[in-house]
């Protein structure tokens, strides 16, 4: 019976991380694929496409007392992270695993958005905003180096023979600079605002650029060639991994003018008292973007025309965030992109091979670098880190799911786990979406194998939310699939009104209205689950025991029914409608409401007439009806159509009417048959025919 | 004067201090404490009722109410002198030493409304003399309770630059202010210190009312001839020679709030005198503001009559010479010296009147400097000079000019401005809230960086009579299609307040790089635009963003687009890449980022003031290839 098949069963295919339910009241959250996983948090693991929980990248953490860290650069055994709100330089020891930050100086403006080395070790350092170069020495020692003319940003500043190619905005120019910070050049010029990444490929150098997501390759003229356009908003980053040409791509949601009065009252409030705006509700929306990367693979002469019309292909794609930096991690394909969310760093090695490798603490992996050892240096932002990712699979691992939601307080079973190896897992619930202290603390389940799975169920609070966390006990163990049980507490439906429809006819209507009479509810399930009803009807005031059923043939899935008033004698009656939430919760859990209808009057008595008699071309009479009142008295003349007569008194306003009606003047010679109809209020009908003439 | 009383229950517990009450007990054979005080004892008070020398009037002491205040009993008394029997007791006898059995047993400070019996409260001295150990302290930043109740220049900045962020409070009359913590006025109540005003009219008498809190009475302001009872308001320079004044229990003492040719000044009683030099002196019996640390200048003051009232007398006086400083303003007493001198900031106010005939007229004043005071009383005199030049309600335009020369910690500086609004129904309640100069005294004294030091202020008015004023009453665009780097032509109806509305084209130019853009036009007038300002990384930046403003002659044009950017400390970082922008306002804090919307802007002058303001969204269409 589909009636009864719950709406969350037959579209549980599309939901990814799925809750969905089982006949009884059981539901369950099922967190089997990449991006269920993805939406959790993880600590030392991996998160393959594959929807495979693995051990992950060993990561060592050094906090950053500044908002965010922007930039980062390496010699492979030192490193320097640039920093925003403060324009720091932080000088980063990498030797002993953990890294060790240091400031090394504090610059002018909002935050160090480009940096190299040169060859004798000084930094060169771009600040927003300005096109200004600044030199760094080792000791801290600040100089100018160059300013760019027309110039607002600087977005990356690469080294490539012997001279610095700097990315700028907002003209999109690249500039050709000496080491000395003289024979400053444009040498692209491209119509889009900012050159956002730069890439050398042997002699050839590649720009990705914003606010369209175009790719240049730098020529001989001034406007380049354009290599590729990709559907978005901008080219953020760019990498080559062997003979793979790999860019993030990122596409936001276009932004509205009409906040423009919010914004600019802000900005002069701001402006004017000097107090920045404040928003004690620090959770903050994720990004509306969407993050792509695309791969070409150039082939083994790194042909770059290739990008023109070879095959692109769509490595990874990830919706509300953007990426902000990629690197390649070897010669084989592999690269790591940074992105704006949940501090993750996904590695890509292909269209199908793709996992997260770290989950920073913070929101955003902002920037990497890669070091002598392989090991990789990221720095994030929305509380500013940096992080020592090794290679070497993490000693410890542990994944984290989202916040769970049940949607209502609920009871919850068992657990079920499948994968390899030693698994932990800890449970804990509570009240609210985020977690806070009114959660109960983390709970142990003993797991047990159960076939194929691992089993087990602990006593935890019924609350609404849930969370649930896998650790990887040993060097082996990986995580498939989690499944939780859970019976969400009942709620009653709550049918809130009954409507049912008149009698209803036109005045202009020859016949007498059906005689089945529409019966409408309206009803909330309040807790999504499908609802059965029965109807009954009754003698308005009646004992309970005198309702009779209208569904003889069984339950009613549908809120309305219909009710056939030739069954039912003359009077008042009152119709009860019953709602069950059993197919979703079983009979022995299922909850019911029930509402009695207001009365309403079955009235299926036709009016009389009588003295019905013709005089001096006129015909009078007298119409009444019982159960309501005469609504209105009409004649036909020879089977014509019906014509309107009159009240005798002017009105037809009670259940008794005398009433006459004047025969046409034309009347021809001859006898006539007049016929006289009397309506009641209710449409029923009664007629009478007399001769008239001959 | 219920007003006056606000916050001294705070400067109580500044005083209060483990298990023992407070006062300090001397031991002074001259002093008589308050637990020898008894009902029916007899004594006197010591008063000006008229000139500079203090008279005697018998009291009777009623009862001695404990723990009136926080540490501090009340005497109650009654007076029979014949004096007091018609006046009750009077404002401007706070102060007044009470002696019972020839010691001196405290001061004056207590009455009610409406008085039927000269039936007073007085503070002991016991309590008073402790805070006469007090240092003084110019550094300390105190917040006077005023009567308007306002918090702060950013809320001045939300109403008067209508940011909207933020509303005030209603403005209340003095005698509408309640008691402390928001208690009702009424019973036994500090008399307080009615406030001398000389050369000031109506308006501007009323707007420093409302704005300190005290209840103004006119005390005359003239200079001296040589007549001995016809005193001048204080010229604000401390006295020198034979104008210091040394001063005694009973004479009449006023705080300088205006010196010069304006004046107003608060009027009290002295009650002890002390130190090596007399240079010691305690006043009033309650306080003032109740400020604690406080760095008001003080007079010796004359007095011209009691002015006798149903509901409170006060004592009509005019201060004279600078005499001191107030250093403590607390629950007991205030307490003067006069060997320590306070600056007072000088201010020039210039008014030329909308009749030529009636020539130029310049005003040297002074005014105290304090940090929430100054401004209402600098702006108090540009009132008066506003008031003096052309009657309140007619429809005029006020042009002003301020030149104040102020000290930041990177070094004095001189900010000019210059302000023109059109008034249509009178100058003296709009101009308060409109005048961006008081707003730049107020956030130089108080904000979040630091407090500047105000050194002068140069004021000038020029008030013409008409109305060369238009109102945008609607935009259109000329353009029969819109592209990127196009002349975006705009026809503006202009409307005077009387007669027909007239027809303007203005230009603007469409960025080049806005094809594809649903941009918003918006015309304003100039004085309703606010340019765009990074954010302040200091008192002098955040100074220079206040000063900036559009002419209001003039109309603003603005391109808004959809595009954001980043205002910062360091300059607004416009157009940037939407992740930067993103990973630059990081969410994970409660203080936001401020972005503004990109704009191109331009400036149109007029010949007419130019109020109101339209816009229209707009659908930009990419720039021809050819």
């Amino acid at each position: 019976m589909s009636n009864w098949l719950p709406n969350s069963l037959l579209c549980v295919s599309l939901v990814l991380a799925s809750s969905w339910a089982w006949a009884g009241g059981t539901k369950t959250h099922e967190l089997d694929d990449f991006d269920a996983f993805d939406d959790g948090e993880v600590e030392g693991a991996a998160i393959e496409r594959s929807g495979t929980i693995t051990r992950g990248y060993a990561s060592e953490r050094a906090e950053l007392e500044h908002s965010s860290a922007f930039s980062c650069l390496t010699d492979g055994k030192q490193a320097w992270v640039g920093t925003a709100d403060k324009a720091t330089i932080q000088a980063v020891d990498l030797r002993g695993g953990t890294p060790a930050a240091k400031q090394l100086v504090e610059l002018e403006g909002v935050v160090v958005s480009a940096m190299t080395r040169l060859p004798g070790g000084d930094l060169i350092a771009a600040v927003l905003p300005g096109g200004k170069l600044v030199r760094v020495s080792k000791k801290g020692e600040v100089s100018d180096f160059a300013e760019l003319p027309d110039v607002g940003q600087i977005w990356a500043i690469v080294p490539h023979k012997g001279k610095l190619l700097i990315g700028t905005g907002p003209k999109g120019a690249l500039w050709s600079l000496g080491t000395d910070g003289k024979n400053a050049k444009i040498v692209l010029d491209v119509p889009e605002k900012d050159i956002l990444s730069v890439l050398t490929i042997g002699d050839e150098i590649l720009v990705g650029t914003s606010p369209k997501s175009r790719l240049y390759k730098v020529d001989s003229e001034l406007e380049g060639v354009l290599l590729h356009e990709f559907q978005g908003d901008e080219v953020r980053a760019l990498a080559l991994s062997g003979t793979w040409l790999v860019a993030a791509v990122n596409e936001f949601e276009e932004r509205s003018v009409s906040s423009r009065v919010a914004l600019t009252k802000q900005l002069s409030r701001s402006s004017l008292t000097g107090e920045k705006p404040t928003d004690n509700n620090t959770t903050r929306s994720r990004a509306n973007a969407d993050a792509e990367l695309w791969a070409v693979d150039l082939g083994q002469k790194r042909d770059l025309l290739r990008t023109q019309d070879a095959a692109w292909d769509k490595w990874f794609a990830k919706k509300s965030q953007y990426f902000i930096d990629l690197l390649a991690l070897d010669d084989s394909g592999t690269v790591l992109a940074a992105s704006s969310e949940g501090g993750k760093i996904y590695r890509a090695r292909g269209r199908r091979d793709v996992s997260v490798v770290a989950d920073l603490e913070e929101r955003q992996a902002t920037s990497m670098c890669l070091t002598d050892a392989g090991d990789v240096l990221a720095t994030a932002s929305d509380g500013a880190a940096v992080y020592a990712l090794s290679q070497t699979p993490a000693k410890t691992a542990r994944w984290v799911s989202e916040v769970l939601d049940a949607e209502h307080p609920a009871r919850y079973g068992s657990f079920a786990l499948r994968g390899e190896g030693k698994l932990e897992l800890r449970v804990r619930t509570g009240p609210t979406s985020e977690v806070d202290d009114r959660w109960s603390a983390w709970k142990p389940v003993k797991l047990a194998r159960d076939n194929d799975e691992l089993r087990g169920a602990a006593d935890i609070p019924r609350r609404r939310y849930m969370q649930v966390e896998v650790k990887l006990a040993d060097a082996d163990a990986s995580l498939r699939s989690i499944t939780a049980f859970y019976a969400p507490e009942n709620l009653p439906p709550l049918i809130d009104k009954i409507e049912i429809s008149s009698q209803s006819f036109g005045s202009d209507d020859d016949s007498e209205p059906d005689a089945d009479i529409a019966i409408k509810w309206t009803v909330d399930a309040r807790d999504g689950d499908s609802l059965l009803y029965d109807a009954h009807v009754r003698a308005a005031g009646g004992g309970d025991d005198e309702w009779v059923k209208l569904n003889t043939a069984g339950p009613l899935a549908k809120s309305e029914t219909k009710l056939d008033l030739d069954t039912l004698a003359d009077g008042i009656y009152e119709v009860r409608v019953i709602a069950t939430d059993e197919p979703s919760n079983g009979a022995g859990s299922a909850r019911r409401d029930e509402l009695v209808s207001a009365p309403f009057v079955i009235d299926r008595s036709r009016p009389t007439l009588s003295n019905v008699t013709h005089a001096g071309g006129r015909v009078t009479g007298v119409a009444k009806d019982q159960g309501s009142y005469v609504h209105d008295v009409a004649f036909s003349i020879d089977g014509a159509d019906f014509r309107a007569a009159s009240a005798s008194d002017g009105l037809f306003d009670s259940s008794s009417e005398k009433f006459e009606l004047a025969l046409p003047d034309d009347l021809g010679p001859g006898p006539h048959r007049v016929v006289v109809r009397a309506r009641d209020a209710r449409g029923n009908l009664e007629t009478v025919a007399i001769k008239v003439g001959g | 004067m219920a007003a006056l009383y606000g916050g001294f229950w705070l400067a109580g517990d500044a005083i209060a201090g483990g298990d023992d009450k407070p006062g300090k007990h001397t031991g002074d054979p001259n002093i008589i404490p308050v637990d020898d005080i008894k009902p029916g004892m007899q004594g006197y008070a010591l008063t000006v009722f008229h000139g500079e020398t203090p008279d005697k009037f018998e009291i009777e002491v009623v009862d001695v109410v404990r723990n009136y205040l926080p540490g501090q009993d009340a005497v109650l008394f009654r007076s029979p002198d014949p004096r007091m029997q018609h006046s009750g007791i009077v404002g401007g006898m706070s102060g007044s030493p009470i002696y019972i059995e020839g010691k001196l047993a405290g001061a004056l400070a207590y009455g009610y409304r409406f008085n039927k019996d000269p039936l007073g409260g007085m503070t002991p001295i016991e309590n008073m003399i402790e805070i006469a150990d007090l240092p003084y302290r110019p550094g300390v930043l105190t917040k006077t309770a005023r009567a308007s109740g306002r918090e702060g220049s950013a809320a001045w900045a939300d109403q008067m630059l209508a940011l909207d962020t933020s509303p005030l409070p209603p403005r209340q009359m003095p005698e509408q202010i309640p008691g402390p913590n928001g208690m009702p006025s009424g019973g036994l109540e500090p008399i307080g210190a009615p406030m001398s005003i000389a050369g000031l009219g109506p308006h501007a008498a009323q707007f420093l009312a409302d704005a300190t809190g005290l209840l103004p009475v006119r005390g005359g302001g003239s200079k001296p001839s040589d007549a001995s009872d016809q005193a001048a308001a204080s010229s604000g320079e401390p006295a020198k020679g034979a104008a210091r004044h040394v001063f005694k229990p009973g004479d009449s003492v006023s705080v300088v709030l205006i010196a010069g040719d304006n004046g107003a000044a608060p009027n009290g009683t002295v009650t002890w005198v002390g130190g090596k030099n007399s240079e010691k002196v305690l006043a009033f019996g309650h306080p003032m503001y109740g400020e604690g640390p406080s760095k008001y200048p003080i007079a010796n003051a004359h007095v011209h009559t009691i002015l006798a009232s149903v509901e409170r007398s006060v004592k009509l006086s005019s201060a004279l010479d600078i005499q001191g400083t107030l250093i403590q303003d607390r629950q007991p007493a205030i307490y003067l010296r006069t060997d320590i001198q306070t600056p007072m900031i000088p201010v020039v106010t210039s008014v030329t009147g909308p009749d030529p005939k009636l020539g130029a007229r310049t005003y040297r004043s002074s005014v105290a400097d304090s940090e929430v005071l100054t401004p209402p009383l600098v702006v108090t005199l540009m009132l008066d000079a506003i008031e003096e030049a052309g009657s309140d309600g007619v429809e005029v335009v006020l042009e002003t000019r301020h030149e104040i020369l102020l000290e930041t910690s990177k070094g004095p500086r001189t900010i000019e401005l210059h302000e023109e609004s059109y008034y249509p129904r009178g100058i003296v309640r709009g101009l308060a809230a409109r005048s961006r100069a008081l707003l730049l005294l107020m956030v130089a004294l108080d904000n979040k960086f630091e407090i500047a030091s105000i050194k002068s202020i140069n004021q000038e008015a020029m008030v013409h009579y008409g109305a060369p004023v238009e109102e945008i009453e609607r935009i259109r665009v000329a353009n029969e299609e819109i592209r990127a780097g196009d002349l975006l032509e705009v026809l503006v109806d202009l409307k005077p307040p009387r007669g027909p509305s007239r027809t303007e084209k203005i230009t603007v130019r469409i960025p080049k790089d806005a094809g594809g853009e649903r941009v918003v036009f918006e015309l304003g007038g100039g004085e309703w635009v606010t340019p765009y300002a990074p954010l302040p990384g200091n008192l002098d930046d955040l100074l220079d963003n206040l000063a900036a403003s559009y002419p209001a002659r003039s109309m603003v044009g603005t391109i808004y687009r959809p595009g954001e950017g980043l205002a910062t400390e360091h300059g607004l970082v416009e157009a940037l890449p939407e992740s930067v922008l993103q990973t630059l306002s990081p969410g994970g804090s409660n203080r936001q980022a401020v972005h503004f919307k990109q704009a191109a802007r331009r400036m149109i002058r007029t010949d007419s003031i130019i109020q109101g303001d339209a816009s229209l969204e707009l659908n930009v269409l990419p720039a021809k290839s050819i």
